[in-house]
């Protein structure tokens, strides 16, 4: 976000400017204010849009409404007035008008936007406005003190080509300003923001407005130039904001263009008896019918819809990439391994005795020591290492359905009646099931409606339903019915250790960030240890204090890192040059992502170092992906990138840990390399000293030609009312 | 087909006895191997007695722990008791299979260190630590855990003068109802000692109270004694988390589990009374994780569980060779045999009655025999009644289980201390400690000069 610090300061007018640019999906007031500038090309409809506003605004504070400075309450207010005051001329009429209008507004926004998230969760976009303009445009038109004023529809000049001026006209017309000048302002203001929002712009009217005149014919395709944001709007809408972009998601948003065009038809017909303009129903019906739509199926695959957190398209592609990196392909559901302690699979994805056609996604698990799964004779249940140990959950989820009453086979027999045997099926957020099966008679300590998260014990391994010796069975569905169609995913967070073949050195046990392992490989979820995990731990109003040398000079500064919490619960650890970046521990992982604000090499280098540290013991190398921004580039090698890359790259990024047993230190080495052609290669070092006691002790990295070096002084936190502040040397300080 | 050994036919006098219903057992088996190695060839090469290791049931045992209890709570740690049985080559089979060191003296901690133990994976027990010792244990971040207020004193001012915070485990005891409490060792809960104390380290500025220990007992038959156990040790950890404010990080529930050896006055075999440790740890874990269940929720982590099974995981490895020197007929009329290892090589004759193996088919009939030691002393007794055909002079008897205790608490009294070898996975055998010879015996001992040579050969001038 690009926020100067002048108008943050002047929270309203913030606000006011973030209305005009909201509009087009963009959430700087700098861009807002270039908008603003730009309606006064028709200063009639200007002046109403911005009393709208104002009074939209206005009313948010006075009633004290949440979040005004977001723009939020502000800009369907703000429609409500452009599209009076492009129809009717400026008097204290339609003043009074659209002061009643931008009011409704405020209130219509805050009720459409819960009902519409807690209905599907949809964004509100501009359903407010949409209804506001309906109830004062039916009003107005039996008001006869309002003189209609004419818009000048068709373009009193060509700028470049007719084609081109309908594309600018179109964009204008998003805040009923349909001057193709107006529209070349905002496209810039667009390009600004988010190149690829500016192609799907360009592409989504381009295909909307061919689909339009392929029905309506040639000479009323000047239509589509004042309808043509709908297209528009849609495309950047589907393919852009809410889902992650790819190729599915860009033909789903030239989909949503030419059907958008098909229901501007058809709303323009019906709404022409009433002499009243089409807004933006066909840009909601048909944004909300696919979103809607597209939220009803229970899969993974693309297109990945981002209704919860919706951004630019840059971002969630970069968001979704180091997710793939981190937890695994985005279409295949992360599951923690279903015990403790180390297993082995008994039967692996596509196994060749049960794991078939569509139940080829399933693991089944079992113990085995020295090659035998069971001790004595084998003859009797409890022989089986397997039999009776704990299930734990390997999701959050609610428990859905469970079976507890079939009694264990004697080992060798199956249960064919009831191939599943006892089981519980726990329904995920995404409405996949998670089945674990073959459990112990009796042993499942859940019920219906219950929910579990990862780590709970819910029931005991058993020999129940098609099983011939104790394992447990786990598999992803996309129903609840029992023996649907099994679906993709893996294993996180974990050990493995592949079989040892003949003629090979002992493979030794790997730790995996995901993994799906074969038949045969042993698995051991990754536990975290505390001497990593207690000292890594990153509290809020933690200060960690740093001495930075650069390039061995004897130039030694402070440098200074610190906790914050943000106001969504976002933990992010900020320099004091204003560089920020958000972390997350989860599952035995601190993870660091979304790095923002000014250029900051030592603050570079120290999220680099531990961008992505396991705080398993176990984990001795593993691989990761930071964003490429961290590459230090000039801006010849920055343009290149941008060619080849346009939604950013990632580095790859190579880590190693060992533990130094005489200074009771990890040290966690890592190289990170930007590889965009054979020949364009950069490379980047870091070095860190995790240590029990000071936690992020040193850190040390090359950048280009320079170099790094960070050593801990002090560990501080921040005092809080009625709790003192208080400050740890690190030990190295002290001596 | 084999030829049977022909047997003298013999008369003998019916005895009622005692009845008992297991009849007159006689020993019909014998084992001349051990992991494929004949014991002939053994006691050939490296002389009689002789302790046998089997490299292969160490690390199965090993394994079998693990597993047992890692795959019913998340995290697990075995400390091996170093007391148990401390031979370089059997420690470094354990560290190999991932256990830590469970010391209980300076001798112990030095020692686990000489073999390449790193500080912070020892566990230091025991309630005699002198300063130089507790320095190099907290320079080193060992796992100390505090026998008394004395030693809590002294940590806390060592830690003053380095200016350090170290943490700590206390050790606790308490009364479970099933085992007498061993209360001589650490801090008392029942009497509010034990929180009284807890409340001391929390505010101190030196001291970090991060973990629990308490030893309930030895070969502990029922594993219901060790979920009493580990739910007064939960209870207490809540206690004194809600007290102090420290969090805890481990729960050491100490040995005690039984091995398959019979202690004397039990009726029923080793086989049938001691529980497996897939028995135990179904106990122990199941009532760790009920008592645990709602820390994550309260965001805190579950408790390591650390183990220091010793007797449990050793004893069963070992065994003991030792020939026949004499056969005897005592006033009673009771037969005795002298073997040449008795109760100074193998102190555990003393609570267990072993068992007892020739190494070839003995012949003839069994007569109840007591088997006595090489010592010049009464109590030398290796087994006071044990059934079996007459042996020769030079016959091999194999002692079993004898892995737990012997080689540390063996005494050097009259005799020399004999070889001990350890047949490997490989099949290779390997002597893992010397026999003792007098350069051994001698090598600690000054002699004043004064004392050198004072017998006089003199010549009787009478």
């Amino acid at each position: 976000m690009i926020v100067g610090t002048s108008i943050k300061q002047h929270q309203p007018l913030a606000g006011l400017f973030r209305a005009y640019a909201a509009i087009m999906f963009t959430q700087s007031p700098w861009i807002g204010a270039v908008y603003i500038l730009a309606t006064f090309m028709l200063p009639n409809a200007a002046v109403s849009g911005l009393l709208a506003a104002v009074c939209g605004y206005l009313t948010a504070r006075l009633f004290k409404f949440p979040n005004i400075a977001s723009g939020m309450y502000i800009y369907n207010s703000l429609l409500v007035g452009l599209t009076l005051g492009a129809t009717y001329h400026f008097d204290p009429y339609l003043a009074l008008l659209i002061i009643c209008g931008a009011i409704l507004a405020v209130f219509v926004t805050s009720v459409a936007t819960d009902f519409l998230w807690r209905w599907e969760r949809l964004p509100v976009l501009s359903v407010p406005f949409v209804i506001v303009a309906l109830i004062v445009s039916f009003a107005a038109s039996g008001y006869s003190n309002l003189s209609h004023y004419l818009t000048p529809y068709a373009p009193t000049q060509t700028i470049m080509t007719p084609v081109i001026d309908g594309f600018f006209t179109a964009l204008g017309s998003t805040l009923f300003i349909p001057l193709p000048l107006a529209g070349i302002v905002f496209f810039a203001g667009m390009l600004l923001t988010s190149r690829y929002l500016a192609l799907l712009a360009v592409c989504g009217y381009i295909v909307g407005k061919l689909f339009f005149t392929f029905f309506a014919g040639i000479e009323y395709s000047g239509q589509a130039d004042w309808t043509g944001f709908n297209f528009i709007l849609t495309a950047v809408a589907i393919g852009g904001i809410f889902t992650i972009p790819d190729w599915k998601s860009f033909a789903l948003a030239m989909l949503g263009a030419a059907l958008a065009a098909l229901i501007t038809a058809a709303t323009q017909n019906f709404l022409r008896e009433f002499g009243i303009p089409v807004f933006a129903i066909p840009f909601l019906i048909t944004t909300f019918s696919i979103l809607a739509g597209l939220r009803k199926r229970i899969t993974l695959s693309s297109p990945h819809l981002l209704l919860e957190n919706p951004d630019l398209p840059e971002n969630n592609y970069e968001r979704a990439r180091l997710a793939k990196v981190r937890s695994g392909k985005l279409g295949s559901v992360p599951l923690r391994p279903p015990f403790f302690g180390e297993w082995q699979v008994y039967q692996g994805f596509e196994g060749p005795h049960t794991h078939r056609k569509q139940w080829k996604y399933a693991l089944d698990f079992f113990v085995v020591d020295n090659g035998n799964s069971y001790q004595g004779d084998g003859e009797r249940l409890e022989d089986y290492f397997s039999y009776g140990l704990p299930v734990i959950s390997p999701a959050h989820g609610y428990v859905v359905r469970v079976m507890n009453g079939l009694i264990d086979n004697a080992p060798g027999e199956v249960n064919t009646k009831n191939n599943w045997g006892n089981f519980i099926l726990i329904k995920l957020t995404s409405g996949l099931h998670v089945l674990l099966c073959h459990l112990k008679l009796n042993s499942i300590k859940v019920k219906e409606g219950d929910h579990v998260i990862p780590g709970d014990v819910i029931a005991a391994c058993g020999n129940s339903g098609r099983s011939p010796q104790p394992h447990i069975h786990m598999h992803v569905q996309t129903e609840a019915t029992m023996g649907s169609p099994t679906y993709p995913f893996h294993l996180a967070t974990l050990i493995s250790k592949s079989e040892k073949k003949q003629n090979e050195d002992i493979e030794q046990a790997k730790f995996y960030l995901h993994t799906i392992p074969s038949e045969k490989d042993t698995v051991q979820p990754a536990e975290k240890s505390l001497k990593l995990a207690k000292p890594l731990h990153l509290p809020v109003g933690r200060r960690l204090q740093y001495s930075a040398v650069i390039d061995n000079t004897k130039l030694q500064k402070i440098f200074v890192l610190e906790v914050e919490l943000t106001l969504n619960g976002q933990f992010r650890i900020k320099s004091e040059a204003g560089a920020s970046c958000a972390f997350e521990e989860h599952e035995g992982i601190i993870a660091f992502f979304d790095r923002q604000g000014p250029k900051d090499p030592l603050f570079d280098v120290w999220i680099l170092s531990v961008g992505l540290t396991p705080l398993s013991d176990n984990a001795t190398s593993w691989q990761d992906s930071p964003s490429a921004k961290f590459m230090p580039l000039n801006l010849k090698q920055k343009i290149l990138l941008y060619a080849l890359r346009p939604f950013g790259a990632g580095l790859r990024s190579r880590y190693n840990r060992q533990y130094d047993q005489i200074r009771q230190t990890w040290k966690q080495t890592a190289s990170h390399k930007l590889n965009v052609l054979p020949l364009a290669e950069w490379t980047l070092k870091t070095e860190v000293t995790l240590c029990s006691i000071d936690g992020f002790k040193h850190i040390y990295g090359i950048i280009g030609t320079n170099e790094y070096c960070l050593s801990l002084l002090a560990t501080e936190q921040r005092g809080d009312y009625g709790v003192e502040h208080w400050t740890k040397l690190s030990e190295d300080a002290e001596t | 087909m084999t030829k049977k050994t022909w047997q003298k036919p013999t008369i003998t006098q019916h005895q009622a006895g005692i009845t008992n219903k297991h009849g007159a057992a006689a020993m019909k088996t014998y084992d001349d191997k051990i992991d494929g190695v004949a014991y002939k060839d053994l006691i050939n090469q490296y002389g009689s007695p002789l302790f046998i290791i089997s490299e292969k049931q160490l690390r199965n045992n090993a394994r079998n722990l693990i597993r047992a209890f890692k795959s019913r709570y998340p995290k697990v740690i075995h400390g091996w008791s170093y007391k148990t049985n401390y031979l370089g080559a059997i420690c470094n089979v354990l560290h190999d299979q991932g256990s830590w060191a469970e010391v209980v003296s300076e001798f112990e901690y030095q020692k686990a260190r000489a073999l390449g133990i790193p500080g912070k994976n020892i566990i230091f027990n025991g309630p005699h630590k002198e300063r130089p010792i507790l320095e190099q244990a907290i320079e080193e971040g060992a796992k100390i855990h505090v026998d008394h207020l004395d030693e809590l004193y002294l940590i806390e001012q060592i830690a003053k003068e380095k200016q350090k915070t170290v943490p700590i485990t206390m050790r606790l005891n308490f009364n479970t109802g099933f085992t007498e409490p061993w209360s001589r060792f650490g801090f008392n809960i029942e009497s509010g000692q034990a929180i009284d104390v807890a409340k001391r380290i929390g505010s101190s500025e030196y001291l970090n109270l991060n973990g629990l220990h308490s030893h309930i007992g030895t070969f502990v038959l029922d594993p219901q004694a060790y979920a009493v156990q580990v739910q007064i040790m939960c209870n207490f950890m809540e206690a004194v988390e809600i007290q102090t404010g420290t969090s805890i990080e481990s729960i050491d529930i100490g040995g005690g589990f039984g091995s398959r050896n019979s202690l004397q006055g039990t009726y029923l075999p080793p086989e049938q009374v001691v529980p497996t440790f897939d028995q135990y740890a179904e106990v122990i874990c199941n009532t760790l994780l009920q008592a645990t269940e709602n820390r994550e929720a309260n965001g805190k982590e579950r408790p390591l569980l650390i183990l220091e099974s010793g007797r449990s995981v050793v004893d069963d490895t070992e065994v003991l060779a030792s020939s026949v020197v004499a056969n005897k007929r005592m006033p009673d009329g009771k037969k005795a045999v002298v073997m040449d290892a008795g109760v100074n090589i193998m102190f555990t004759s003393f609570w267990y009655n072993h068992n007892v193996r020739p190494i070839r088919q003995l012949s003839g009939v069994p007569e109840d025999v007591v088997l006595y030691g090489p010592l010049c002393m009464n109590i030398d007794v290796m087994r006071h009644h044990i059934s079996i055909p007459p042996v020769n002079i030079g016959d091999v008897l194999v002692f079993s289980p004898v892995g737990a205790y012997n080689n540390t608490q063996w005494m050097q009294f009259i005799e020399y201390r004999p070889n001990v070898v350890m047949v490997r996975e490989s099949g290779e055998v390997n002597l893992v400690r010397e026999a003792e010879d007098l350069s051994v015996m001698i090598a600690q001992e000054r002699l004043p000069k004064d004392l050198v040579n004072t017998f006089k050969i003199t010549t009787d001038k009478r």
